[in-house]
């Protein structure tokens, strides 16, 4: 019988512990470039029904209410929250920023796409734009090492002055991809995304159409994890622990009583 | 004495059950949108009574039993209809109701269901759907919400989803803002029927006499808290072990004059 409050609380201190470790996923990325908060949400389990409301009773009314005890608390989903993260001015000219839903389209080692939010991308030694980790981005754009001047419009065209040149050139367009739900995305690490069933089919375009969201230039995205909320979230789980371990040590002082009543 | 020892036994057994709901209430202490069960427990008919309520059992009451009483049981579970705290979110698709009501949702497999747990999002084709997947979000006339559809048909792009405190639904976008004409589906029930919706788990409900909120007010980017009162569950279950303790002492002290009955009197001293 106390058993089942047991399983109960401990389903709550669990559910809560993976609380925490999100909230501490969060906090280490709050200085990530374009990284995305995790929420994590909760349900309730199953009832199990003493008695249904509505049921005739021996004396022949009905029971207006019914009688149901409910097992406790598990992790529904743990999520991104794809709000927009805020805008740092790096001057660097390999960063961008997207402001709107568009994500950056990065072709892995095999040759799959993966999509990020960060931007500080890099050059190459041949001069192709690549991620912290090396990774191109795609459509790839070549930057020639002797180009100066580089700017990035807001619909994404690169451009650059070539030597001997006094107007700036397009070299390149940045291609980006959005999603129908976002959340359904599977983050692999290393700021990646790739896409799932969940998530739908990536929609491909240019910056400034549709809500693909305007680029950058020479900016950051920054973390969108709010540190006051995350600590708020952190005190509220704590104690939420802290009470249901109390549910346990209750249960246990009961089970305890009984134990005790022929000695 | 034995029939004592009984009454004492179902005031433990009552009080057990009443630490099993705490747990729960206590698990789901940051679910949103949970509302925590309270029981209630009314007095035991007499023994003899329950076992004999034909015609002639008004003839059995001079028994001593049945001025003992029975003991406790419980009576009945009832949802704390209490509002939440709203919690901001700032999330689009979050959304929270403030006053009687609930958001009608078409569940995979119990069909119809409500829920007060507003945290949506939507699937691959752009449905507005619970974050368990099982259940679509539908509108003021039962039908599915497509988002992407809603965007599409009024020429909007890349829309967002602006929900006003009525539950109209309104897209934004590149090309401006239009009203889709949509309303959330709320529902209420009267306090009959809402004291009957049964639990299913997944913050969802389920039962009969639903009509459309009157009342009802929609947050969006909020959501409504669990109605888990920390505090007061804590001293309950103070008050629910020594309770408990009391009824195993006084279970104990019967054993105990049970036992000096048989083992003592009528014996010769020696």
């Amino acid at each position: 019988m106390a058993i089942r409050a047991l399983h109960t609380a401990s389903s709550g201190m669990s559910a809560l512990q993976t609380q925490v470790d999100v909230i501490a996923n969060n906090l280490a990325n709050v200085n990530t470039v374009g990284f995305k908060q995790d929420r994590a949400n909760f349900a309730d389990l199953l009832y199990q029904e003493v008695r249904r409301a509505g049921l005739r009773q021996p004396e022949g009314n009905t029971a207006p209410v019914g009688l149901s005890i409910g097992s406790g608390v598990k992790l529904d989903s743990i999520d991104k929250e794809f709000r927009q993260g805020g805008m740092r001015v790096t001057g660097n000219n390999f960063d961008m920023a997207i402001e709107g839903d568009g994500f950056f389209q990065i072709l892995m080692f095999n040759g799959q796409t993966a999509y990020t939010r960060s931007g500080n991308l890099f050059r190459d030694k041949d001069g192709n734009l690549v991620t912290a980790g090396g990774l191109k981005l795609q459509p790839n754009i070549t930057i020639p090492a002797e180009a100066t001047g580089i700017t990035v419009s807001e619909d994404g065209r690169i451009s650059a002055i070539m030597p001997g040149q006094s107007n700036a050139d397009e070299i390149g367009q940045i291609e980006l991809a959005r999603f129908v739900n976002p959340k359904g995305l599977q983050a692999i690490g290393d700021n990646l995304f790739l896409e799932t069933d969940a998530s739908g089919r990536a929609e491909t375009g240019s910056p400034t159409t549709s809500s693909f969201g305007r680029i950058r230039h020479q900016a950051l995205e920054e973390s969108n994890v709010e540190v006051v909320k995350e600590m708020v979230d952190l005190i509220s789980a704590q104690r939420a622990y802290e009470i249901n371990a109390n549910a346990i040590k209750s249960a246990d002082e009961m089970m305890r009583v009984a134990n005790n009543l022929r000695a | 004495m034995l029939h004592g020892i009984g009454v004492s036994c179902t005031g433990a057994h009552v009080e057990m059950a009443r630490l099993e709901n705490l747990a729960n209430n206590l698990a789901n202490l940051r679910t949103p949108g949970f509302r925590q069960d309270l029981l209630s427990f009314m007095q035991r008919p007499p023994a003899s009574l329950a076992h004999d309520s034909g015609p002639d059992a008004q003839d059995h009451r001079h028994n001593l039993l049945d001025l003992q009483g029975g003991g406790v049981q419980l009576a009945q579970s009832r949802v704390d209809g209490r509002q939440g705290a709203l919690e901001t979110t700032g999330n689009e698709l979050d959304f929270a109701l403030e006053g009687r009501g609930y958001f009608m949702l078409e569940h995979a497999r119990h069909g119809r269901v409500y829920s007060r747990a507003g945290a949506f999002t939507q699937d691959k084709d752009g449905f507005l759907i619970s974050r368990d997947g099982q259940s679509f979000v539908l509108d003021h006339e039962g039908r599915r919400l497509n988002l992407r559809e809603l965007g599409r048909a009024l020429g909007v792009s890349g829309a967002r989803l602006e929900v006003s405190e009525d539950g109209s639904l309104a897209v934004s976008g590149n090309g401006g803002a239009a009203q889709t004409g949509r309303r959330l589906g709320l529902a209420e029930f009267s306090e009959q029927d809402e004291a009957r919706l049964s639990k299913l788990g997944h913050t969802l409900l389920m039962g009969q006499g639903a009509r459309p909120a009157q009342s009802v007010r929609v947050k969006q980017g909020a959501l409504e808290m669990s109605t888990s009162d920390a505090t007061l569950l804590m001293a309950e279950m103070v008050n629910v072990s020594r309770a408990y303790e009391a009824n195993m002492k006084l279970l104990k002290l019967q054993d105990q004059t049970l036992g000096e009955l048989i083992n003592n009197a009528g014996q010769q001293p020696a």
